[in-house]
């Protein structure tokens, strides 16, 4: 039975809607088996009880400080699926239309939530009928384009308002440019999954009168459920993410990292992919890449900040449960793309200013 | 028949599920009572951890509650795996027991100090006279106000190659939202019996400030009268003040 205005989310629009509970699936029950034998390897830490002390640190940390976002994002996607009618910001958006990834690239203005918390509730505008490559605009930009971002880049960077704003203006472009190559490249084809919701109960109960308290009451619980839902879905993926990117920083020697960056072309690549493997979330990034001020150009550091909140391990592995696996890859290789290009650009403009 | 059947798998799983919800509201609270999540969180985190417990309890009472509706003939399964990747982390929690950041993560962390300078949104200590005492943050953010003169400062310690001889490496982690984004604060120190020290101990040490380069990296020296090995403090990261 499916919601009121609701697509499942493997719908997309055009095509034709799938029995909701047909949930299980093989070949993701084997991953998290397979998942679970291995990330219960480093308890027996083979005697460095150093790493195993970073290593639960870090993974536990991540997990701890996405899972309040996480639940933001399940809450809200779950009074949307209840209570978000199709006017006002969501008829905008389901219209598609070519101003819509502008709207959407900029709504973490008015709905400032970090990567975590996103998925959840991209996942549920496309289900209320959004289009992915929308959805996929407020996703990209949203993590950046926030005003809790805008103010702790400006802090990390010894309030510099200009730098901070950059910031947001890459995330944007980003963001809108991604969103259009994916509406092209997904024009007549399917980039979301069957839906996955592992319990598709919604409320079968007495139906109540419309604008009581009770109704109320009922559709609250059913907001409730749908959210609890939408977190079981998504939080199993990014405990995988958090894991490989502990796993990562317990391992990986950053400085190495700073060593190889010869030229800025390296450089930007380089903190691009320390982005993506770090993991780090939006709102505290900017701290760890002030912290190569020194070594590396502003570029690369920029590099770092525009792409990590679009594009990290534990948002790939999120992105699992919702996108298509050859859909995150096209979202994965344009966004790397034109992050590149742009700080390339960047790098240029800001030698020239120098000279 | 066979619809029961699946109703009643489907709702154990449900309350399996629902029990997993339980279990990490259990844990948040426990954090939370004890303080322990500062090992991993700054302390400010407490609020958004408290909304994470009464969430989880929401979650948990309307999976209870909830009324399934199944399409005849279909099979939702939430797969026992699902939920125990779900508890994964704890088992990190648990095994992070007493444990913090320490010299294993310096050395994947370690770059050159001058960054500290972005932190520095804080007052400066207030110096008055001599042996003041002060964070390893406080020396780098407020590294002159501080030179030629005699401070008491606490940190863990760290010996390896890259420390010259005679030296230590007394340091801290600082960190902004959690500790994936920890970042080194150190400062050199010398005296005649730092071999004596062990790595990750943590230590005070009171002494007279100044510079020290090694390769390219500059570092605060501390050339220290006395170290006394004391015990963790209670908030063993430094967390900068943002705004």
């Amino acid at each position: 039975m499916m919601h009121r205005h609701e697509l499942p989310i493997g719908s997309e629009q055009s095509s034709t809607p799938t029995p909701s509970g047909s949930s299980f699936s093989p070949k993701r029950a084997l991953i998290e088996f397979a998942f679970l034998a291995f990330a219960l390897a480093p308890l027996f830490h083979f005697g460095n009880r150093a790493f195993l002390g970073t290593f639960s640190t870090v993974f536990a940390a991540i997990v701890l400080e996405a899972l309040p976002f996480m639940l933001i994002g399940s809450v809200v996607s779950g009074l949307l699926g209840e209570f978000a009618s199709q006017g006002g910001i969501l008829k905008l958006l389901s219209k598609g239309g070519a101003g819509a990834p502008f709207i959407a690239a900029a709504l973490g203005l008015l709905f400032p939530v970090c990567e975590c918390a996103i998925v959840p509730i991209a996942r549920k505008l496309m289900q209320k009928g959004v289009p992915p490559a929308v959805a996929l605009a407020f996703m990209l930009g949203g993590p950046i384009v926030n005003p809790i971002v805008f103010g702790s880049t400006a802090v990390a960077y010894g309030l510099s308002w200009d730098f901070a704003f950059l910031r947001l203006v890459f995330g944007y472009c980003t963001a809108v440019f991604v969103s259009f190559v994916f509406a092209l490249a997904f024009r007549n084809k399917r980039a979301l999954l069957l839906p996955l919701s592992p319990f598709p109960m919604h409320e079968n109960g007495p139906q109540r009168p419309s604008g009581t308290l009770a109704s109320y009451v009922g559709r609250a619980r059913s907001a409730l459920v749908h959210g609890a839902e939408d977190f079981l879905d998504m939080f199993p993926f990014l405990v995988m993410g958090a894991f490989m990117t502990a796993m990562v920083q317990s391992t990986l020697d950053r400085s190495f990292f700073v060593s190889l960056a010869a030229n800025p072309g390296v450089a930007i690549l380089l903190m691009m992919l320390l982005a993506v493997i770090l993991s780090i979330c939006s709102e505290a990034d900017a701290f760890v890449a002030a912290s190569f001020q020194v070594s590396l150009p502003l570029s690369a550091q920029m590099g770092f900040m525009v792409l990590g909140p679009m594009l990290d391990l534990k948002l790939i592995f999120m992105c699992l449960g919702v996108f298509r696996k050859r859909a995150i890859l096209l979202v994965a290789g344009t966004t790397l793309v034109a992050v590149f290009g742009l700080m390339l650009l960047f790098d240029r403009y800001v030698r020239w200013v120098l000279s | 028949m066979g619809s029961i059947v699946i109703e009643i798998g489907y709702s154990t799983r449900r309350w399996w599920a629902a029990g997993a919800y339980l279990v990490w509201a259990g844990a948040l609270l426990w954090l939370l009572l004890t303080g322990r999540y500062q090992a991993f969180l700054r302390p400010g985190f407490w609020a958004l951890l408290l909304w994470a417990f009464a969430v989880l309890l929401l979650f948990a009472a309307a999976l209870f509650w909830a009324r399934p509706s199944l399409p005849a003939g279909s099979m939702p399964a939430v797969p026992g795996i699902r939920l125990l990747v779900m508890l994964l982390p704890l088992i990190y929690v648990m095994a992070a027991q007493e444990q913090t950041l320490g010299s294993h993560a310096l050395k994947n962390r370690l770059s050159e100090p001058a960054y500290m300078e972005r932190f520095a949104r804080g007052s400066p200590a207030i110096v008055e006279g001599d042996n003041s005492l002060v964070t390893l943050l406080d020396i780098l953010q407020n590294f002159k106000v501080y030179e030629g003169r005699k401070i008491t400062t606490q940190g863990m310690v760290c010996r390896d190659e890259t420390v010259p001889p005679g030296h230590i490496l007394v340091f801290r982690f600082l960190i902004v939202c959690c500790a994936a984004d920890a970042l080194p604060a150190g400062a050199l120190v010398s005296h005649e019996e730092v071999d004596s020290f062990e790595q990750d101990t943590w230590v005070s040490v009171e002494g007279v400030l100044g510079l020290k380069k090694v390769g390219d990296l500059t570092f605060p020296l501390i050339q220290a009268e006395r170290i006394t090995k004391i015990d963790p403090p209670k908030d063993p990261y430094l967390f900068p003040r943002l705004f």
